[in-house]
């Protein structure tokens, strides 16, 4: 008997230290996070190296087919320039091409030659260069060319093919770099390349061997330019590091700016520097997971004031054509700092000087923003709020494409896919989520935080309208790859039996969970009689569905012990619904220990009914025995919400609740407690009472009090040492302590 | 007549054996040898007095060390030749020049399944090194490279390659043997050097004398035996410290160093002639004379002037 109740007890105790479970909760990420700053297009948004490469080679390429025929396709033409090696292009030097279908080949073999002699000279250079610039070469190396390298430069600088005349210099700077001769480069720089036209690519080429050329001669500072008009900032701190003087990647950066203010790669590299900075920012402040951190709080405001500043020197630069650009910069950047009236002072110069549309548009994302912060929110600002969101949702609904279909297809968060998963509806969710509702609810506009939470929630999944379930199928090559299983549409999905990744673990669900069951309810009737024009149009773009909305209701209903309100709204939810809860019990709410359950679909509305039942019986009931018996079993249900069967109560109970943790379970446990006191105290028979406390596990009681009863001899007949053995278990905190 | 037969018959396998015995042994003709393994170049008057007066007509050189190294951009690991010796002095005359490089057992493993053709890198690089520095004819290249049981296998496959590639221009390819090698199949190479230096565990504070240790020659040579390539034997003409605190390797140091923090202590190592010449004696014993002579190891003034001209003279002597 000892060791059974030992057992019990500890049982229960661990049972219910490791009852959290995951079940819903918020958004798993804070949406102010998501990158509002936007200066630069999608299609230059890889990294700038690449992105150089990539508009060289094609520049490259269509250069070539000026000079052949527009006939041959730039894929022949970089195929036979960029991939073929050097043994394979002297077999069609020596042979002819053994590939007739590259028209390029072809072209160069048969009509024109000269073409075909440059490449055989281009190649051989790059290969011995390849062969030079590797750990292995040793000075006398041989490689087995045709030519030296030293033959390579000698042959560049003396063509007189005035067609092919840049590139055998371009060929010519290369063979000087492997060979060292760097004065001989910039001479031939300043002789000849510089002074050819600005926009031609193989200028564009030459200059970062000039560059480093004059690094390595060492007497002037016109690497440093150089670079920079090459956008390599990079090199210029590895350069300057050499020369004894470290620069910042903003340093080096405002060097770039310098010499380079008007090129579209500044925006590239300023948006990677801006967001990298909001990222820190964001990082450095949160409390989610780590410390707030002051070191790195400190060294993010460092760079958001160099950042300014270059923003303001950028803006007395007379040569400077994109002055929005370093408005805007700049009014993002004083928002970042907190002063965010003299962000939207700044905004005002970028919006008065803007001249194209994809930073108009970025701009208005930004006002949007900061109007949410400076406005009082009263009619007027709602009145202009609706109209910007009208142009938001439009963007959201005209920009939106198959990848994005995809993604939300998919079930994406940003927390999956990246902090840009789809800007203008990241836009929504960070304007209207991190400073719009909160605000709203400090006005006291509480049902317009949740009608706007609700749009930034579900707007885009309305939209696609899409959600694919999926299996993981081994592929052939031995990987795991997503299959799906079935395409559902929103509705479908939301009333079929998987999980609800959406509806209950997004920021509208967690601030209609925690608002108050009031504001719960006026909204839903403010979704079913809408006033205004904007009630309309939140509503159509939020998820309002009525069995949704009277679940979450009648769940915050029991949660406040209102069983006869939680049963008025849980009658309201349809049938088809009730399998979609998310939440479910495994055990019989009102028995004392963990029975298991049968499957009650809506046992939420069961268990109301019963509370009501119990309510209106105990209410009615004279005899006080059976009063009693009734009272500790309504107790005992109250428990046992917040308990073992708390997903009745909750959506969610483990580390990361949202709930206030203090509100409602004490309350409830000193309310059933009280109930059983009052029950106790009106027990009039012995057998009753006996079995009303070996039901708690008052073995003690029963034993002392009861011994005659069948109860007592039952405790007393089970245990040798009696009196040593018997558990007073409600007594014990543990045992209403069951949260 | 049928005496007559046999007389005829012994008296030409006599001839045949002696002459092809004869053969042999020109074939064989050592020299004295020394291992210069520093990353410069640079000979002093004494060293150069020192090959003069021990008959050394060949210089073991280490060129570079072949390792695993991970490329600071890509972070992609690669295969490269690193600390390259540096040419301050020109190779006197009349001295043969062995380039060596040591391959280090990262490399080795790297060069598995690898496309590129590390034989040909390793080995034009030694020749360009030899060729710009003026080492003369190149008549041997050596590899060394401490290989297990395990990786032999991709060791092979480099001296195979290598070895065919100097085949074509008449140089000779060898490889430093270590003892525990000699377990193995020898690689195919055209000869070995069964070295007799760093016999012992150098970290174990148990170890009496790490650099050579009759000892720890022993138990690999336990039988006489014949390897199946030529070997030449490298003894070691050097010392050094050995650091240890609490009995625990701390680093090699100069053999003249001392200590002043407590628990620490130096195991000073120096083979002396006597040790070398017993493990010279047992070595020859088992495996018989070197076939292309001794080596020293290595060619440093400040090591060398240890040793007498006598003891160095036994030492070279086969």
């Amino acid at each position: 008997m000892k060791k059974l109740i030992k057992f019990s007890l500890i049982s229960l105790l661990l049972a219910f230290c490791v009852n959290e479970t995951l079940a819903c909760s918020g958004s798993a990420y804070p949406v102010s996070e998501l990158f509002m700053y936007r200066v630069n297009s999608p299609r230059h948004d890889k990294d700038l190296g690449a992105d150089i490469d990539e508009s060289e080679y094609k520049a490259n390429c269509i250069a070539w087919q000026e000079l052949t025929s527009k006939e041959i396709p730039l894929k022949d033409i970089y195929e036979v320039v960029y991939k073929m090696p050097l043994d394979e292009f002297e077999k069609i030097y020596n042979d002819g091409p053994f590939n007739y279908t590259n028209k390029f080949s072809k072209w160069i073999t048969n009509k024109d030659t000269t073409i075909l002699e440059f490449l055989m000279l281009a190649k051989t250079n790059e290969y011995i260069r390849s062969r030079i610039n590797s750990a292995w070469y040793y000075p006398t190396m041989t490689f087995g060319t045709k030519i030296s390298i030293e033959e390579v430069l000698e042959m560049s600088l003396a063509s007189k093919d005035k067609r092919l005349r840049d590139r055998y210099l371009l060929q010519a700077v290369r063979a000087l770099t492997t060979l060292g001769r760097y004065e001989e480069c910039v001479e031939l720089w300043e002789k000849d390349i510089s002074k050819l036209p600005e926009g031609n690519i193989m200028r564009r080429l030459a200059l970062p061997y000039i560059a480093g050329a004059e690094f390595r001669i060492g007497k002037s500072e016109k690497w440093i330019e150089y670079f920079a008009q090459l956008g390599d900032v990079s090199s210029i701190m590895y350069c300057s590091k050499i020369r004894g003087k470290e620069l910042s990647y903003i340093e080096a950066f405002a060097e770039v700016c310098s010499y380079h203010s008007n090129d579209a790669k500044i925006t590239s590299m300023l948006q990677a520097h801006v967001r990298d900075v909001e990222l820190d920012l964001c990082w450095a402040k949160t409390t989610y997971d780590s410390p707030y951190d002051p070191k790195l709080v400190e060294r993010v405001n460092r760079d958001i004031d160099k950042l300014r500043t270059l923003s303001l020197e950028m803006l007395k630069d007379k040569k400077i054509k994109n002055k929005a650009l370093w408005y805007y910069t700049l009014a993002f950047l004083t928002d970042l700092k907190g002063d965010y009236l003299n962000a939207s002072s700044y905004l005002a110069m970028a919006e008065r000087c803007v001249k194209d549309d994809y930073l108009r548009d970025s701009i208005k994302v930004l006002r949007i923003y900061l109007d949410a912060k400076i406005y009082k929110y009263d009619a007027s600002y709602e009145a202009k709020l609706f109209e910007q969101l009208k142009w938001l949702d439009n963007k959201i609904a005209t920009n939106i494409n198959k990848e994005v279909e995809q993604k939300v297809a998919e079930g994406a968060s940003e927390m999956e896919y990246g902090l840009s998963f789809y800007y203008w509806n990241d836009m929504l969710r960070r304007i209207l989520l991190s400073e719009v509702a909160p605000r709203m609810i400090a006005a006291g506009k509480s049902i317009r935080a949740l009608q706007l939470a609700n749009m930034a929630d579900n707007r885009l999944l309305l939209l696609v309208n899409k959600r694919d379930t999926y299996k993981w199928v081994e592929s052939y090559s031995g990987d795991y790859e997503r299959q799906v299983v079935r395409s559902y549409t929103m509705e479908e999905y939301r009333y079929s039996d998987y999980y609800n990744r959406s509806d209950y673990s997004n920021d509208f669900f967690k601030m209609i969970d925690t608002l108050g069951v009031k504001v719960a309810n006026n909204y839903l009737i403010r979704t079913q009689n809408p006033k205004t024009e904007f009630d309309r149009f939140l509503n159509k773009r939020g998820y309002i569905n009525s069995d949704y909305l009277n679940d979450i209701i009648g769940t915050q209903y029991l949660r406040e012990m209102k069983y006869a309100k939680a049963l008025s709204y849980f009658k309201n939810v349809d049938e088809s619904y009730k399998d979609h809860l998310n939440v479910w019990i495994d055990y019989d709410p009102f028995s004392e220990k963990r029975v298991k359950y049968g499957k009650d679909n809506y046992f939420k509305l069961s268990f109301a009914k019963e509370m009501c039942r119990l309510e209106k019986s105990i209410k009615y009931e004279q005899n006080p025995n059976k009063k009693a018996k009734l009272m500790v079993k309504y107790a005992i249900g109250i428990r046992n919400s917040f308990g073992f069967c708390w997903g009745l109560t909750q959506y969610y109970k483990g580390w990361r609740s949202y709930l206030p943790k203090e509100k409602y379970a004490p309350f409830a446990k000193e309310k059933a407690k009280e109930i059983v006191a009052e029950a106790m105290a009106m027990v009039t028979d012995y057998d009753v009472a006996s079995e009303l406390n070996y039901q708690l596990c008052n073995f003690k009681t029963v034993a002392e009090k009861y011994p005659e009863t069948e109860k007592g001899r039952l405790v007393r007949g089970e245990c040798d040492k009696l009196i040593d053995y018997h558990a007073e278990s409600y007594l014990e905190k543990n045992y209403w302590d069951q949260y | 007549m049928r005496l007559m037969k046999y007389i005829c018959l012994f008296t030409f396998i006599v001839v045949i054996t002696l002459g092809c015995s004869r053969e042999k042994k020109s074939e064989v003709k050592g020299h004295n040898s020394i291992y210069y393994w520093k990353t410069t170049f640079e000979l002093d008057s004494s060293e150069v007095s020192f090959m003069e007066k021990h008959n050394i007509e060949r210089i073991y050189m280490r060129m570079f060390d072949v390792a695993l190294l991970r490329d600071f951009l890509s972070g992609e690991e690669g295969v490269e030749p690193i600390a390259t010796t540096k040419f301050i002095s020109e190779v006197p005359e009349n001295i043969e020049i062995v380039p060596v490089t040591y391959i280090t057992l990262g490399a080795l493993k790297n060069m598995q399944n690898c496309d590129v053709d590390y034989a040909s890198l390793i080995v034009e690089r030694l020749l360009a090194m030899c060729n710009y520095n003026k080492c003369g004819e190149i008549k041997e290249i050596q590899f060394d490279c401490d290989w297990t049981k395990t990786t032999k296998y991709i060791y092979d496959d480099l001296c195979r390659k290598a070895k065919a590639i100097l085949a074509d221009r008449g140089i000779k390819l060898s490889a430093t043997i270590r003892l525990h090698q000699l377990r193995e199949m020898p690689p195919p190479v055209d000869k070995g050097v069964l070295m007799l230096y760093n016999t012992g565990s150098l970290k174990d504070p148990e170890t009496r004398n790490s650099i050579l240790d009759i000892t720890n020659v022993k138990p690999y040579i336990k039988k006489k035996k014949s390897y199946s390539l030529p070997l030449s034997y490298a003894y070691p003409l050097f010392g050094w410290g050995v650091k240890f605190k609490d009995d625990k390797f701390v680093s090699i140091v100069s053999e003249n160093d001392s200590v002043s923090v407590e628990n620490e202590y130096i195991r000073r190592e120096r083979p002396t002639c006597r040790e070398i010449y017993k493990v010279k004696a047992f070595v020859e014993s088992r495996l018989g004379q070197p076939t292309c002579g001794n080596i020293l190891y290595h060619l440093d003034d400040e090591q060398l002037k240890n040793y007498s001209d006598e003891e160095i003279d036994k030492i070279l002597a086969y």
